[in-house]
C-alpha cells in the first residue's frame, strides 16, 4: 500500500485520498472473505502498473478537456511565431556563435602545431643542416616552440569548456522552446 | 491474452454487468476477474475513469455486515453508452467469427 502511495505521485491530494480508499475497502472486502493480503495483492497486479493506469486516465482526460480550438490556435501560434523568431535571430546568433568557435578551435590547433614545428626544427635542425644559428638562439628557439606549443594546448582546453557550455546552452533554449509551446497546449 | 485487447473488452464488461443491476466495487471486480484472467487492480482505475466521464455515480450504501459499500450506478448517459457499445461488440465478434470460420473451410 506505501509502495503503491509512493507511485501515485503527481495526482491531486483528494484523487490519492479517493483511490487509495477504492483500494482499502477491496482489501477489507477480500480479507472479510477469507483471504490473506499476499493473495489480495497478487490479484491486484503490481502498485506500480495500476497507479501508471491512473496517470494515464488521468492524461487522457486533461487531453481531452484541451482540445478546445482556442487552445490548438494559441500553441500553433506559439509554434508559428517561435519558428520566425529563431529563424530570424536566433539562427544569425547561432551561425555567428558556432563561426567564432570554429576560428577558436583552428587558432588552438594553429598554435598548438606552430609550436611543434618551431620545437622539432630547433631541435633537430642543427643534425640537418637546415638552420644555421648559434646554440643560444637554438635554445631559445627551442623554448619558443615547446612556449607556444603549451599555450595551443591550453587554448584548446579552453575551447573544449567554451563549447560544452555553448552545447548545454543551446539544449537549455531548444527545452525552452519545447516549454513555451506546451505551457500553451497544457 | 494481449494486455491491449483485455483493455478494451474490460470497459464492456464492466458496462454490461452495471446494465444488469447496481455493483459495489470489490463484487464487480471479483465478477470479472472470476471470468477473465486479468489483475484486479487495473479494474479500479477504468471505474474511476468512466465515473469521471459521467456514466456512473456512486452511492455508499451501509451493508449488515462489515463496512459500507461503494455501488455504483450506471447514469442515463451511461447506459445508452453500454447499450451502443455491446451491440458494435456483438456486431463485432460476428464478423470476427464469420472471418475465422471462412478461414477454416477456404483452406
Amino acid at each position: 500500500m506505501q509502495e503503491f502511495d509512493r507511485a501515485l505521485t503527481g495526482l491531486s491530494y483528494e484523487d490519492k485520498k479517493e483511490i487509495l480508499g477504492d483500494y482499502e475497502e477491496h482489501f477489507r472486502f477480500g480479507l472479510a472473505a477469507g483471504k490473506t493480503e499476499e493473495e489480495i495483492c497478487e490479484a491486484l497486479g503490481q502498485p506500480k502498473a495500476i497507479a501508471k493506469a491512473y496517470r494515464a486516465e488521468t492524461l487522457v482526460a486533461r487531453a481531452k478537456s484541451d482540445k478546445s480550438v482556442g487552445n490548438i490556435v494559441r500553441a500553433l501560434i506559439a509554434v508559428v511565431s517561435l519558428g520566425f523568431f529563431n529563424l530570424v535571430f536566433v539562427s544569425g546568433i547561432f551561425f555567428g556563435l558556432v563561426g567564432t568557435l570554429i576560428g577558436f578551435w583552428g587558432a588552438g590547433i594553429g598554435i598548438t602545431f606552430g609550436g611543434l614545428a618551431v620545437l622539432i626544427v630547433s631541435l633537430i635542425g642543427p643534425a640537418l643542416l637546415i638552420a644555421d644559428m648559434p646554440a643560444a638562439a637554438m635554445a631559445g628557439m627551442g623554448f619558443l616552440g615547446a612556449g607556444l606549443c603549451a599555450l595551443g594546448i591550453l587554448w584548446g582546453i579552453g575551447c573544449f569548456y567554451i563549447s560544452k557550455w555553448f552545447y548545454k546552452l543551446i539544449v537549455k533554449y531548444l527545452q525552452f522552446n519545447i516549454k513555451i509551446i506546451k505551457g500553451y497546449r497544457v | 491474452m494481449n494486455i491491449q485487447f483485455k483493455k478494451g473488452v474490460l470497459e464492456l464488461c464492466v458496462l454490461a454487468l452495471l446494465l444488469g443491476r447496481d455493483f459495489y466495487g470489490y463484487e464487480l471486480v471479483h465478477q470479472i476477474s472470476e471470468n477473465i484472467d486479468i489483475a484486479e487492480g487495473t479494474i479500479y482505475p477504468l471505474l474511476r475513469r468512466l465515473t469521471q466521464e459521467g456514466y456512473f455515480t456512486t452511492y455508499l450504501q451501509e451493508s449488515a455486515e462489515g463496512p459500507p459499500r461503494k455501488y455504483y450506478k450506471l447514469t442515463s448517459k451511461g447506459r445508452e453508452y453500454a447499450g451502443s457499445l455491446k451491440n458494435e461488440w456483438i456486431r463485432f465478434v460476428g464478423g470476427v467469427s464469420r472471418i475465422l470460420e471462412g478461414e477454416k473451410s477456404g483452406e
